[in-house]
């Protein structure tokens, strides 16, 4: 799964994205009804559970890479940015 | 409603001393740090590692309320009731979407964002409506989770309920005031692990004083009521407690709203927590495990009511059903744990009141003082401005808090209003070039005219049923607002190009931006 990102690749929208944006949600509920419902001793808790927890390691494979990257490459430039959300906040942007 | 019966004992009262000289003394520690900069007092200088902001999602959204809350619909819903609780699957998706976008805008409120979104007359319009709205939503919920403290304190001591609202959230601003975000940010940590392990605790331990899981679930059986097992037990498509059609825009709503900035009243709090970590990476896993924490904080409780519906099967009063978490604790825990318990009450509190006392002032300071009365002022004359504000909002709540019971509806109409009609334009502004600050003040004039019609007028004049189920009228509030906000967006003209680009670079939003983008790559500011 390790693929390096350029920094353009990096900032594109792409497949990562959308695997993580399925995988996150269904860990969310898997794991939280796998949770109750093994507490309670139910078998199907721990097919939840552990439906969950594979959701998790495969979103968290899939987009940390290229959430790595693309925090590297704004890293970058948050300084001018920061001075440009400031000369909007004090006006200076529109003088 | 029955009063608990609880005795506090030496050890009780040193759980509970304990734990405020700990918080107090912790959040003063900071003092220095929250006195540097306006980004240091409200965003603790930009530069957590994830795990701190989220455990602050975390602590902040386990409030006293809370579990009367999700105590009330696991009693009357069994484990279904824990679908209600899922809105908070926005975070799953926000957290890879709009927590990314919304860091990259490094906007330090939610009402800033829209003056770097948004561009002209329209884009202060919006940021004075927001941040407005948030200083008095702040007060709002300060007043309300104050007052459930104060019930939480008649109960256990029979004090009134204003000494617990006014004592308590007092003893809290006092590192709000001293150390700002810093002050909130590290005792919420401190206050999320004391309040996740109890919670554990009382969970475990009422499923025990039960019989233990297979004593609840034979319980369940004989009472003909073992439906409550199962997540999934629809009443109908339509019909009955539990619709397939409520589950369904439940879940719609909930999760692509995740793709969109402040379409769900949680998301004012998130934005700080976004902002104060130190990389877009901290960010998206910040919001991620916060929300994660939250879904699994709700499982821990459901178990505990199932616990306590076996046992009280047949209240009916919900004020005493909704209380049943707190019951199980006070009442069944061995001498000496109903302190260490009460502290945890605390935490619990304290971790609401300091996000929010904190969250208000920094819409006064950032946006309203700073934006608009004195974009030139000082740190130090900013630093003096958000205690101010976060000592206005403390005495705001206390009335806020008597207050309570008449405005309480409409302060929920107000918010469910907001989550209805404002939910697909909060998408729309983050995937969508065109989309306009016109358009977006549309669908907040546009929203409350419409909700008041479905709500309260037409079902008045027998022109629409008067017990529509809430999800319908979700629907039918997105259907007769889109195209009023659409055609004030296509009549007027489009945000300035030039602003769009500079937003595009820094952020680089997903969603319908071509123009722009093609834009950005002649300019050469980005590249394909």
């Amino acid at each position: 799964m390790a693929k390096t990102y350029t920094p353009e690749s990096a900032e594109k929208w792409g497949w990562e994205e959308l695997v993580a944006c399925i995988m996150s949600p269904v860990s969310y509920i898997f794991v939280s009804l796998g949770l109750v419902l093994v507490l309670l001793e139910r078998p199907i808790g721990w097919v939840y559970l552990i439906g969950g927890i594979a959701a998790t390691l495969v979103m968290y494979f899939v987009i940390d890479p290229k959430l790595r990257a693309v925090s590297d490459e704004y890293e970058r430039r948050q300084a001018e940015f920061l001075k440009q959300v400031e000369s909007v906040s004090k006006w200076e942007e529109r003088k | 409603m029955e009063e608990f019966k609880v005795t506090f004992q030496f050890l009780d009262w040193f759980w509970t001393v304990a734990y405020l000289i700990l918080m107090i003394g912790c959040g003063m520690l900071f003092y220095n740090l929250g006195k540097r900069s306006e980004s240091d007092f409200f965003l603790a200088g930009r530069g957590l590692p994830w795990w701190l902001p989220a455990t602050s999602v975390y602590a902040t959204h386990t409030a006293t309320d809370t579990p009367m809350w999700i105590g009330g619909v696991i009693y009357k819903q069994g484990l279904r009731g824990l679908w209600y609780t899922f809105f908070s699957l926005w975070c799953a998706i926000s957290a890879f979407v709009s927590t990314r976008i919304f860091r990259r805008s490094l906007a330090m409120s939610m009402a800033e964002w829209q003056s770097l979104r948004y561009s002209g007359l329209g884009s202060e319009m919006l940021r004075g409506w927001l941040a407005g709205w948030q200083v008095f939503m702040n007060m709002f919920v300060l007043g309300w989770v104050g007052m459930a403290m104060g019930k939480v304190c008649h109960l256990v001591f029979g004090w009134d309920e204003w000494i617990g609202l006014v004592v308590f959230s007092s003893v809290c601003a006092i590192y709000v005031l001293s150390a700002g975000y810093w002050g909130v940010i590290m005792t919420d940590f401190q206050q999320g692990v004391i309040a996740f392990l109890v919670i554990i605790i009382v969970s475990v331990w009422a499923m025990m004083y039960a019989g233990g899981p297979h004593a609840i679930i034979d319980k369940l059986n004989q009472m003909d009521q073992a439906w409550r097992l199962n997540p999934f037990a629809f009443t109908g498509w339509t019909s009955g407690d539990f619709p397939i059609l409520w589950f369904i825009t439940m879940l719609v709503m909930a999760a692509v709203g995740g793709l969109g900035m402040g379409n769900f009243i949680d998301w004012y709090p998130e934005a700080q927590r976004i902002q104060s970590a130190r990389t877009v990476r901290d960010a998206a896993y910040s919001i991620w495990a916060g929300g994660f924490l939250v879904l699994t904080r709700n499982a821990l409780w459901a178990v505990a009511i199932l616990a306590f519906f076996v046992l009280n099967p047949n209240i009916t009063d919900v004020s005493r059903y909704e209380m049943g978490w707190y019951q199980m604790a006070f009442e069944k825990l061995p001498m000496g744990m109903v302190g260490f318990f009460f502290a945890a009450v605390l935490a619990i509190h304290f971790s609401t009141i300091s996000s929010h006392l904190n969250l208000g002032a920094s819409y006064f300071t950032r946006d309203l003082y700073h934006h608009y009365i004195n974009p030139m002022a000082t740190e130090q004359k900013l630093i003096w401005i958000a205690r101010l504000s976060t000592f206005i909002l403390l005495i705001g709540s206390f009335f806020m808090g008597s207050l309570m019971k008449d405005i309480t509806s409409w302060l929920i109409f107000a918010l469910w209003l907001q989550a209805a009609g404002i939910w697909l334009p909060s998408i729309l502004q983050v995937v969508w070039w065109r989309f306009n600050a016109w358009g977006y003040l549309a669908s907040w004039i546009a929203n409350l005219g419409i909700s008041w019609l479905i709500v309260w007028v037409l079902p008045a004049f027998n022109i629409l049923p008067k017990d529509m189920p809430d999800y319908q009228q979700f629907w039918i509030l997105m259907v007769l607002t889109f195209p009023i906000y659409i055609l004030v967006t296509l009549f007027t003209k489009p945000d300035d190009e030039a602003h769009l680009v500079k937003y595009y670079v820094m952020t680089r939003p997903i969603g319908w931006w071509g123009p722009i983008h093609k834009k950005a790559l002649a300019m050469g500011l980005i590249k394909e």
